[in-house]
């Protein structure tokens, strides 16, 4: 009796219809708990990724008179890759860019290391370096553009300790522009470099440090043989990272020079936002953006099979 | 001539003093250091390796004082606990990394290999990374770097305590046969006892920063010079039983034994002192000459080999290690006997007396 009022029970309580199912299905409730993610995604990525391919073939300028998605009424085929192909600015400011990445980046990385190998043993005052030391990368980039612009003023301190006159200007001339650039560069990222490969270094073993020398290494044959080929990972991550964000530099420059005198510090990024917000050209920049997101999409492919292939 | 000798070195931490330590080992010996966990055994290699630098006393190295000597040109080698093999390097490069590093010819370099690595049977595992290495061949690598840099002596800190058993038994026997072979200086350290005792020439039993006792195996284990030797050396451990030396110095009482306990060898009249017994040298059952005393069966411990008995005598437990397999009952009364012969006295120091 009992027996039979349980199961009847169990029975009218067992959920009914499609929502039931997808209780019960465990695939199709996770296909409705992913959707929202999955609506949000297609409109921050996929539909901004089309609407760019749209415009890139099309003429249409904010100022053109007609919305965005009329744009087709200007449809121009590929003239914007032609003119990008030949545009004497954009292959200045990709140079630019280049130039700061081949120049600054390294200087981090061999300014990183030095002072990484200096915090392997404890000293006093060695936690207090450190804190002072890791300070720049903590500052908002568009703060150091400042305190870079005021330092390199023909009156600023810079000049001034150096010996030199006021009128023998930084930011304003043609070399030295860049110059000033990418000092601040390095000054705000070394902290970076030196905080992941001191980190690398640290994870070198002692025990291993100490055999070496035992065997009978120096220093710098032991940093050489032990230290630097198990800060491999360590290196390559440091040194993507900070190509990546060199690729992308912007508040510095903006700050300090506005891409200038005339396009002297114009990177890529700077470039871009001239071409979007002072000339309007949006569909110009949509077909540099495009074309720059294909190769080094097709770089950074190359790169990890390459990668992969090492370590297979 | 000694390898290494260390002359009365004392150093200091806050919290704790190594030394006063004095210690040589010869040329071609196996000397083992034993202690317990963190009784600074690791802190001598320090001193000979010139990791560190004693506050007071003297280290030399083949009869030279170490003082001013760097590490690398102290000519001693390492086997470190965990190996310290270079991950990144092959077994081969490994092995003649102390040789490249000193830039020795290529001639050279090959015939050392050659024959380090038929000594340690190695040649077959050259061309594999440390990580595609099982343990016992890390092991054989990481000594085979240690042989190759030709040192004057070679220091072991625990280097076989991370095997299994089976392992570690075999590297055992290897390591003797190569140190032999070698007639190398050898500075075992290692907390297990069993494998110090098994290994050495002479062992140095060092407890609480101190070195307790300095002897062959056999001394330090028939003759421990303390309690705390005794104490340490052997398993299971010693049973001591406290008690007073009888005024005419001729018996030994403790409320434990509940027996008399004849005193041979020491002319100690009255006073307190301890009694050690090594659980091996009571027997069950009656003997003729020996004292006897009852105690009651607590538990059964068969081994194979042997059986470990805990019994009860008086207050406290006594740990009898009985040859082959014996069926006792639990709770039941058992007459032993001790080797009279093989009594331990120490005085109301912890001294043997």
């Amino acid at each position: 009796m009992t027996d039979q009022a349980h199961t009847g029970e169990a029975r009218t309580t067992r959920p009914q219809g499609y929502w039931a199912s997808v209780a019960r299905d465990g695939q199709k409730m996770g296909f409705w708990f992913i959707l929202p993610t999955f609506l949000l995604l297609l409109f921050i990525v996929v539909f901004p990724f089309f609407m760019q391919l749209y415009l890139s073939v099309t003429w249409w300028t904010p100022l053109e008179g007609i919305p965005w998605y009329s744009a087709w009424e200007v449809f121009s085929w590929f003239d914007n890759y032609l003119t990008l192909a030949t545009d004497p600015r954009l292959w200045g400011a990709l140079w630019r860019t280049a130039l700061i990445m081949i120049v600054a980046v390294p200087a981090q990385f061999f300014l990183g290391m030095a002072l990484a190998y200096l915090f392997i043993d404890q000293f006093p005052g060695r936690k207090l370096f450190y804190s002072i030391l890791l300070t720049p990368m903590m500052i908002v980039p568009a703060v150091v553009g400042l305190m870079f612009f005021l330092l390199f003023q023909g009156t600023g301190p810079v000049n001034a300790h150096l010996g030199l006159p006021a009128d023998f200007s930084w930011l304003t001339d043609v070399n030295r522009a860049m110059i000033s650039v990418i000092v601040a560069d390095i000054w705000q990222w070394t902290p970076l470099m030196f905080l992941i490969l001191l980190a690398g270094m640290l994870g070198v073993p002692s025990d291993q440090l100490l055999a070496a020398r035992l065997l009978g290494g120096s220093n710098w044959q032991n940093f050489v043989k032990i230290i630097l080929p198990r800060m491999k990972t360590v290196i390559i991550i440091a040194l993507v990272l900070r190509t990546v964000e060199c690729f992308k530099i912007f508040d510095l420059i903006y700050i300090m020079t506005k891409g200038g005198p005339g396009v002297q510090t114009e990177t890529i990024s700077v470039f871009l936002y001239k071409q979007t917000f002072g000339d309007l050209e949006w569909s110009y920049v949509a077909a540099i953006g495009l074309t720059i997101l294909i190769v080094l999409s097709v770089i950074a492919a190359k790169g990890l099979a390459y990668m992969a292939r090492k370590q297979g | 001539m000694d390898a290494i000798k260390i002359t009365e070195a004392v150093k200091r931490y806050p919290e704790f003093t190594l030394g006063p330590i004095s210690m040589s080992v010869r040329q071609g010996e196996f000397f083992g250091i034993f202690g317990p966990p963190s009784t600074g055994k690791t802190s001598i290699l320090k001193l000979i390796l010139g990791l560190l630098s004693p506050d007071e006393g003297r280290v030399e190295i083949a009869g030279q004082d170490a003082a001013g000597l760097d590490v690398s040109a102290r000519g001693i080698s390492m086997v470190f606990q965990n190996l310290a093999l270079f991950p990144h390097m092959t077994g081969r490069e490994n092995i003649i990394f102390p040789l490249k590093e000193r830039g020795a010819p290529e001639a050279e370099i090959s015939n050392r290999l050659d024959m380090v690595s038929e000594v340690l049977h190695v040649s077959h595992i050259l061309h594999k990374n440390p990580a595609q290495m099982s343990g016992g061949e890390r092991q054989r690598i990481a000594l085979g770097r240690a042989f190759a840099a030709h040192s004057r002596a070679m220091l072991l800190d625990e280097p076989i305590a991370a095997l299994d058993a089976r392992l570690r038994e075999e590297m055992r026997v290897e390591l003797k046969r190569l140190q032999r072979e070698n007639n190398q200086a050898f500075v075992y350290v290692s907390h297990d006892e069993e494998e110090v005792m098994a290994i050495s020439d002479r062992v140095a039993v060092i407890i609480g920063g101190r070195i307790a006792q300095i002897g062959t195996p056999d001394e330090v284990y028939t003759e421990p010079c303390s309690i705390d030797v005794a104490g340490v050396i052997g398993s299971p451990p010693m049973n001591f039983f406290k008690g007073r030396f009888s005024d005419n110095a001729l018996h030994f009482e403790s409320d434990a034994l509940g027996t008399r306990i004849p005193v041979v060898g020491t002319t100690q009249k009255g006073g307190v002192g301890t009694l050690g017994v090594r659980p091996e040298d009571i027997w069950l059952g009656e003997t003729q000459g020996n004292p006897s005393l009852k105690v009651r069966i607590v538990t059964v411990e068969p081994l194979g080999g042997y059986t470990i008995v805990n019994a009860r005598a008086g207050k406290q437990i006594v740990k009898i290690r009985a040859p082959g397999q014996v069926v006792l009952e639990e709770g039941a009364w058992q007459s032993v006997s001790v080797d009279a012969r093989r009594l331990h006295f120490f005085g109301p120091d912890g001294v043997r007396l």
